[in-house]
């Protein structure tokens, strides 16, 4: 069994008397896709702040690598491995899709021999090539959405984080960006995954983590979740788009 | 390094044609040369890094009154002058750029600061006997070259020349380095930035410093061809507002619009502000104030931008 | 030291002045504090309504007290266009975009001002110019005091207005989240549309009160602009109390400041308590608003 790559222990965030995070601990070893799901308002956007440097916790320590980043900054984690992509993506839009990935590239301050080369091949890995000349604000959803993949992995990261990248893409569309996040998976690299679309986050994770009310009600295998009779209460009543 | 040989073929060029211009074009040229450095300058931080400055005379005036207060004093030639303008240009810079980026403070503060700031400097220089008080400093000619002052206004052309083809260079090195990708990541989108392993207090900081000392080496060289230097005049808020007005109207965040609005407004000042004098004096700023807004509304990406669009138009 | 006997004085010179920093900030924390619109043209309206009451003093013989009800509707207009063609179309934009669209009207304000009455400084007659009264050891003219006393009025009289009327509440709600207020049917563009000519039509009011007792020239609105913005961050965002009690607190610093230091220092004081103040305290004296 490898040593987990990210430990989260009693993780809490408070905003006021609202806990919006309350004791959340599980880990997540190198080779796997973990997929974060639950009701809206669950916890899951602030949790995944958290680890990713943005917000400190109130309580808990996030330990990546053996190594504490409890409240470290983003730019920090990034240069640690730890990427992340957000949920309205936000390219730089006034420069092309190769300009954005150099941006990842070169962002971590770290020896690169070619830059462009490799933006190019990060491209080529999430079938955006064909566009690396094209402006940032001229991509379809899809297109910015590969796109915001491609620079997160650009930072070679160990780690990626991935917030509701599929929400607002067609069936289609979701199919294609599971084959990417599996082919990176398989590369090497951990995902762990925010989202609401239910039949992609069910079949992609290897393992699922499952938040309501700010704590974690439910861990473990993707079928054995899915009929916890807690999971299934705390979804009770609250359909949302893409469930399967 | 292409660019770079079309920056010393464009100096060349520049150089070659001073000598061919009339007395009054040679004057327009060291002015549109020194004002552009300063926009140039200011966009580093303004367009390239999006931190946008409106005290930007504070660095100018520095540089201006370092140089002449050491040559004064102490008979240090303003070549030295020069070093020591970049230094403390720079250090103000990264001073002002730590002291309040690190407080994550939008950009209207930051504005306000850079504002305050420049006004506090024309009110003490304005207060101290020792640099002139209001009434500022001339200096005594002496055309020789250790006192940074040429015989021909020839030499002039060559010193601002000189001048806007090192921040022109500054530019572009940083545009090809990773310094460019973290002020383009910076200026565009934070969190991002953040999350692509970009310190972006940082960057930011870096930017003020070399804005702040590119800009500050305009001082000793405007400085010893007007030899006179007063608050208003390098302290005041209409130069921070030149360095801003060209800057858009020229191409915000372009590399080299700055220097294309300079190239378009200064010439057009001084007609202005020749054919109107006493109290219509100011009818330049009220047609700068016009551009402002137009060209906020109509062309966000001022000339540079409009060229731009033009030629990829021809091009289909 | 010998300027002991002096302080009274100006104290009372401080605190008139403060009370027309306070009112020239009360209408910028409208704008500025609630509305979060930057408007580097604020003390140029002040500007325009002292004009157009020379021009009342001159044309029309009409005394500031009096051409106090021209003044203030004609510079509510004048903020109702401004809102309308230039503010509006760039509310939503990037933050530079407000503050270039108002640096470019601050630069067209004031130079047709400078060409249409040049640099002169004028004076504006009023019954009230000159009249002095005398509190103890204290000169203080009256019209300052009427002024000051407006200023105390107004703010309680905005902070009222938007705690407790119905209008009120629906401007903080646009003000605080567009898009929620959007949806539950409020008109959000009206609404800062009156906010905004309250806040910039009340230099309207200022002008003709301060009159009597300043004087008129093109660049007298940029001092008041950056110190209104001063007295807006000292006095917390928002914060009508602290607008007044802010200006008090500068118009006593440079009051006090240029006794003890004479010349221009005094401003170098207010400027630097303000790069203080962002630097350690963002929040203001009062806390609260984040920035």
């Amino acid at each position: 069994m490898n040593p987990p790559l990210l430990q989260v222990r009693g993780v809490s965030r408070w905003f006021g008397g609202l806990r919006a995070v309350d004791e959340v601990s599980f880990d997540l070893t190198g080779h796997e896709i973990v997929g974060l799901i639950g009701p809206n308002g669950a916890g899951k956007t602030t949790l995944f702040e958290t680890i990713s440097g943005f917000i400190r916790p109130t309580k808990g320590t996030v330990t990546f690598d053996g190594r504490d980043i409890t409240g470290q900054p983003p730019h920090r984690l990034a240069r640690l491995g730890i990427g992340r992509t957000f949920q309205i993506v936000q390219p730089f839009r006034d420069v092309s899709v190769l300009e954005n990935v150099i941006a990842g590239v070169v962002g971590p301050n770290r020896e690169t021999s070619d830059a462009r080369a490799e933006a190019m091949a990060v491209l080529t890995r999430v079938k955006l090539d064909h566009r690396a000349a094209a402006l940032a604000r001229n991509l379809s959803l899809p297109e910015k959405k590969r796109l915001e993949i491609a620079r997160a992995l650009a930072t070679r990261p160990r780690l990626l984080l991935l917030d509701e990248v599929m929400a607002g893409l067609t069936p289609a569309e979701i199919d294609d960006i599971m084959v990417i996040l599996a082919d990176i998976r398989n590369g090497g690299i951990a995902l762990l995954i925010v989202e609401h679309v239910m039949r992609a986050i069910m079949s992609l994770s290897d393992r699922l983590v499952v938040m309501a009310n700010g704590r974690k009600i439910a861990e473990g295998l993707p079928a054995a979740v899915a009929a916890d009779p807690s999971v299934i209460e705390a979804y009770l009543g609250r359909r949302h788009h893409g469930a399967a | 390094m292409k660019p770079m040989l079309v920056l010393g073929l464009a100096v060349a060029l520049l150089a070659g044609a001073a000598p061919l211009l009339s007395i009054y074009g040679q004057h327009i040229f060291v002015l549109v040369a020194l004002y552009g450095a300063v926009a140039l300058a200011w966009n580093i931080l303004g367009g390239m890094a999006g931190q946008m400055s409106l005290g930007h005379a504070l660095f100018v005036g520095a540089g201006a009154y370092v140089s002449t207060a050491l040559y004064l004093n102490l008979g240090v030639s303003p070549w030295i002058g020069l070093v020591a303008a970049a230094a403390i240009g720079g250090a103000l810079g990264a001073l002002m750029g730590y002291a309040v980026f690190r407080r994550k403070l939008s950009g209207v503060y930051f504005a306000l600061v850079t504002l305050a700031l420049a006004e506090m400097a024309l009110h003490i220089v304005s207060n101290v006997p020792a640099l002139g008080g209001a009434n500022g400093l001339a200096i005594p000619s002496k055309p020789d070259f250790a006192s940074f002052q040429f015989a021909s206004k020839l030499g002039f052309c060559y010193a601002a020349l000189a001048i806007l083809a090192i921040v022109s260079a500054v530019i572009l090195a940083i545009h090809r380095s990773r310094l460019g990708y973290v002020f383009l990541a910076i200026r565009e989108n934070e969190r991002s930035a953040a999350a692509l392993g970009i310190d972006v207090v940082q960057g930011k900081v870096i930017a003020a410093a070399i804005s702040g000392a590119l800009a500050a080496l305009v001082g000793p060289v405007y400085a010893n061809y007007v030899l006179f230097i007063d608050p208003e005049s390098v302290l005041g808020v209409p130069l921070s507002i030149d360095a801003l007005v060209f800057s858009f109207v020229g191409g915000l965040g372009s590399l080299f619009g700055p220097l294309l609005g300079a190239v378009v407004l200064v010439p057009l000042t001084e007609l202005l502000r020749g054919m109107l004098a006493g109290r219509l004096a100011g009818v330049h700023l009220i047609v700068y104030g016009v551009i402002l807004i137009l060209v906020m509304r109509l062309a966000p990406r001022g000339l540079w931008g409009l060229l731009v669009d033009s030629m990829a138009r021809r091009q289909k | 030291m010998d300027l002991l006997p002096l302080l009274p004085q100006a104290l009372a010179d401080g605190l008139l002045l403060g009370g027309v920093y306070a009112i020239v900030a009360v209408g910028l924390t409208m704008t500025f504090g609630v509305l979060r619109i930057v408007n580097f043209a604020h003390g140029d309206f002040l500007a325009v309504g002292l004009y157009l009451t020379y021009l009342g003093a001159t044309w029309l013989g009409l005394d500031p007290y009096l051409s106090l009800v021209l003044v203030l509707p004609l510079v509510t207009l004048a903020a109702a266009f401004t809102y309308k063609l230039l503010i509006a179309p760039v509310i939503t934009a990037p933050e530079h975009n407000q503050i270039v669209v108002t640096l470019g009207l601050s630069l067209i304000l004031q130079n047709a001002m400078l060409a249409l009455f040049t640099a002169d400084l004028h004076a504006i007659p009023s019954v009230l110019s000159g009249h002095i009264v005398r509190v103890g050891n204290m000169f203080i003219q009256a019209a300052a005091l009427i002024a000051s006393a407006v200023s105390i009025a107004l703010c309680l009289g905005l902070y009222w207005f938007l705690r407790s009327t119905e209008l009120g509440r629906l401007i903080r709600a646009a003000a605080q989240d567009r898009d929620a207020a959007l949806m539950s049917g409020v008109n959000v563009d009206r609404m800062y549309l009156l906010a905004f000519c309250i806040g910039v039509g009340s230099l309207g009011l200022v002008a003709p009160l301060i009159a009597p007792f300043s004087y008129v020239s093109p660049s007298i609105g940029s001092n008041f602009t950056l110190t209104a913005f001063i007295v807006v961050v000292l006095g917390s965002m928002g914060n009508f109390a602290g607008a007044l009690i802010g200006g008090f607190i500068i118009g006593l610093v440079e009051a006090v400041g240029g006794l003890v230091t004479g010349g221009s220092i005094n401003f170098v004081i207010t400027y630097a308590i303000f790069i203080l103040f962002l630097l350690f305290k963002p929040e203001g004296l009062l806390g609260g608003r984040r920035l």
